[in-house]
């Protein structure tokens, strides 16, 4: 911080940082965010921005109505799944490496009293710099590993001052992992099925093991068939169909509903053994994808999901008295028979093209 | 080889327009035979030839689900893969040669007009406002021609050299849709569509199909059939508008004509394979290097040429690691270079 205030102008923004505070009227509070700074927001706290989808989804579960706008805009077809003041944000942009960027002034002028963003990214620091001359504080918070997700949701929460509400959430993080993990831990090495993430549109884009995107095969005890050699922010790795043959996937997880149509179609998939046994499921993607992209809070239902998926011996989860319980919840939504059928199918694709 | 080919341009070209396009297809039939062999999935070369033999005779030699597994493997996944590369070299290498020798410039390539920026642009938006995989086909085929018509609408409406007028409205063009197709990546879900649009403009095999391959190879034949039809036009063409029209010719049609095939199965290319650079630029050079000038050779030279290279990057591209490697990355990668050390030679071939 000193390095920025050693010339006038520095000094300057100081003034209009001490102007804000005081304009903002009652006191400040202290949080902590992931990175271990202290930084010290207004209280209360009413206007945030969260510069990343996931955890500006994660935002939304916990209390939409401090938005003051969304990073993407939200699939229109869907809105009758999400928060109902969550619909009404506007779009502000946000960082996620590519794609949509915020206009840094349309920002200031939601005048944000606290933003939330991404930890360190050549783009988050200068977005930091930026933000810290308009006297709005900037906490790091990112969501990775979905075991960390009762620590991190209590953290969002905490930074929102919101922590009852966060607490009901991470009590449900935990009591999902706490039900799906020790029983695959359990579960004999022997019997573990060979699983493929096809992603885009020829199915042949993937994320291998031990990779972030594809976690929750990794946590619902599946074996990711390929190895997985890159593990960043944007993944998938390009694979040949020969690779996918030689892999013998059993069960194979589509990311994309265009390759979904196609996969029993094409003459070319037919000698995957997933496919001569149509193990073939379409990830549910409604209102956001429950696997991955964007890796948000659904992961938490969708590890039960590819747990159901994998082992349905195993696991004999009650999908939709899950999905009810899960909707709710996080999107304060209610769930009727239909929505639930049309959502495990993910049938939101125009059937025509 | 080359060395004894350019010593024997000036003295035999009749013997080279023979036994050089001859010898190519040769070359490229052991290079499609060998490629259909190779691949990530272990098949012997003993398996190919007792499956071969099982299609024609019906004798059976392999157990039924190896054999349908094999049919698999070679019928539908490399058959289909290579077929398209094949197709799009060609494609890409005569359109090549036509543009060089139609605007006298060995710079050019068959991006000159726009045509790949339109279709890249088309495909896109296809990606972005449909999902289908047809809209988005022929989306990418009709920003192809779009992006021409509006180059050549371009250089109409001034006076001036024809050639240069074509030459900067296909920068114009090409330019614009470059930065449509930015405003679309911008646009596009980060986390779906965003990625299809990275990859199809990387350029890639992955996703041909037999049916796709079919369909499309009529209209690029016969695009490259329109092309080798017209080489004698070429020829004249390429001595200058003024020489040529005092020859009888009617260049503005011939143009016409031209960059209409040339565009068509430009973007056909596209459509199959997403964005493949650097072909249509330097195998044209090389066809030069080999048999000189003359398009009537030159065109199916470059033709044969161009389906030999990119069989061959496709082959590195499926084996050399365990992920594929985009296809349009190598031909950037290899052409570049290449290019570098070709542009010295490459005026002596247009002297």
């Amino acid at each position: 911080m000193a390095g920025y205030l050693t010339n006038s102008m520095g000094r300057a923004l100081w003034c209009m940082m001490l102007v804000t505070l005081i304009a903002t009227g009652a006191g400040a509070r202290e949080i902590v965010d992931m990175t271990g700074r202290r930084i010290d927001v207004p209280e209360p706290l009413q206007r945030v921005y969260v510069a990343s989808p996931p955890e500006s989804y994660l935002a939304c579960a916990i209390d939409p109505s401090l938005l003051v706008g969304l990073t993407l805009p939200l699939p229109q077809r869907y809105r009758r799944y999400l928060p109902e003041a969550m619909t009404g944000l506007p779009v502000v942009g946000g960082f996620f490496g590519v794609g949509n960027a915020p206009n840094l002034e349309a920002l200031v002028k939601t005048r944000p009293q606290l933003v939330i963003c991404w930890q360190k990214t050549a783009v988050s620091e200068r977005f930091d710099k930026f933000l810290r001359q308009f006297g709005i504080p900037v906490a790091h918070m990112t969501l990775q590993r979905l075991q960390d997700y009762p620590r991190d949701i209590r953290g969002m929460g905490r930074i929102l001052g919101r922590p009852q509400r966060a607490e009901q959430l991470a009590a449900y993080a935990e009591k999902t992992l706490g039900e799906i993990l020790p029983r695959v831990a359990s579960m004999p090495a022997s019997e573990r099925v060979r699983v493929y993430y096809a992603e885009g549109a020829d199915g042949l884009s993937t994320d291998g093991r031990g990779t972030w995107h594809a976690e929750l095969i990794d946590l619902a005890g599946g074996l990711n068939v390929h190895k997985g050699e890159k593990d960043d922010l944007f993944g998938m790795e390009k694979i040949s169909l020969e690779q996918v043959l030689l892999y013998r996937p059993e069960v194979i997880l589509v990311h994309d509903p265009v390759f979904f149509r196609k996969i029993f179609l094409s003459p070319r998939w037919r000698n995957v053994p997933a496919v001569k046994n149509r193990r073939v499921y379409l990830i549910p993607r409604i209102p956001f994808n429950w696997f991955d992209r964007p890796p948000s809070f659904m992961r938490l239902l969708g590890l039960q999901w590819v747990a159901q998926v994998l082992y349905p011996r195993h696991f004999n989860i009650d999908m939709p008295r899950e999905m009810r319980e899960f909707y709710r919840l996080f999107l304060r939504v209610h769930l009727s028979d239909e929505d639930i059928r049309l959502i495990l199918e993910s049938r939101e694709v125009p059937e025509h093209g | 080889m080359d060395k004894a080919a350019i010593a024997d341009r000036p003295v035999s070209p009749s013997l080279n327009r023979l036994w050089l396009p001859g010898a190519l297809c040769l070359l490229l039939l052991g290079l499609v035979t060998v490629s259909l062999s190779l691949g990530k999935y272990p098949v012997s070369v003993y398996e190919i030839l007792l499956f071969f033999r099982q299609q024609v005779t019906g004798a059976a030699a392999l157990g039924p689900e190896r054999y349908d597994l094999l049919r698999n493997i070679l019928w539908e996944i490399r058959a289909p893969r290579i077929a398209a590369a094949v197709l799009i070299g060609a494609a890409l290498s005569t359109s090549g040669a036509a543009f060089q020798s139609m605007f006298i410039n060995p710079l050019v390539s068959p991006g000159l007009l726009g045509v790949l920026p339109g279709a890249s642009f088309g495909a896109a938006l296809g990606m972005l406002l449909s999902r289908g995989w047809f809209g988005v086909q022929f989306c990418c085929f009709a920003g192809g021609l779009l992006a021409v018509g509006i180059a050549i609408g371009i250089a109409r409406l001034y006076r001036g050299d024809r050639l240069l007028m074509l030459i900067l409205g296909g920068i114009i063009s090409g330019s614009l849709f470059t930065s449509l197709l930015s405003i679309v990546k911008y646009l596009a879900d980060p986390y779906d569509t965003l990625p299809a649009i990275v990859y199809w403009l990387m350029g890639g095999l992955s996703m041909t199909d037999s049916h796709t391959v079919l369909w499309i190879s009529i209209p690029v034949l016969s695009g490259i059939a329109g092309l080798l039809l017209m080489a004698r036009y070429l020829n004249v063409l390429s001595m200058g508008d003024e020489e040529a029209r005092s020859l009888g010719v009617n260049v503005s049609l011939i143009r016409f004509w031209l960059i209409f095939f040339a565009t068509v199965i430009s973007a056909l290319t596209v459509v199959v394979g997403g964005l493949i650079g650097w072909v249509g630029l330097i195998i044209p050079h090389i066809g030069r290097m080999l048999v000189g000038p003359d398009n009537r050779t030159l065109l199916p030279v470059s033709a044969l040429l161009g389906a030999l290279y990119l069989v061959l990057v496709d082959d590195v591209s499926r084996l050399l690691l365990d992920i594929e490697i985009p296809l349009g990355i190598i031909t950037a990668l290899i052409g570049i270079p290449f290019f570098i050390l070709v542009l010295k030679n490459a005026r002596k071939g247009w002297g």
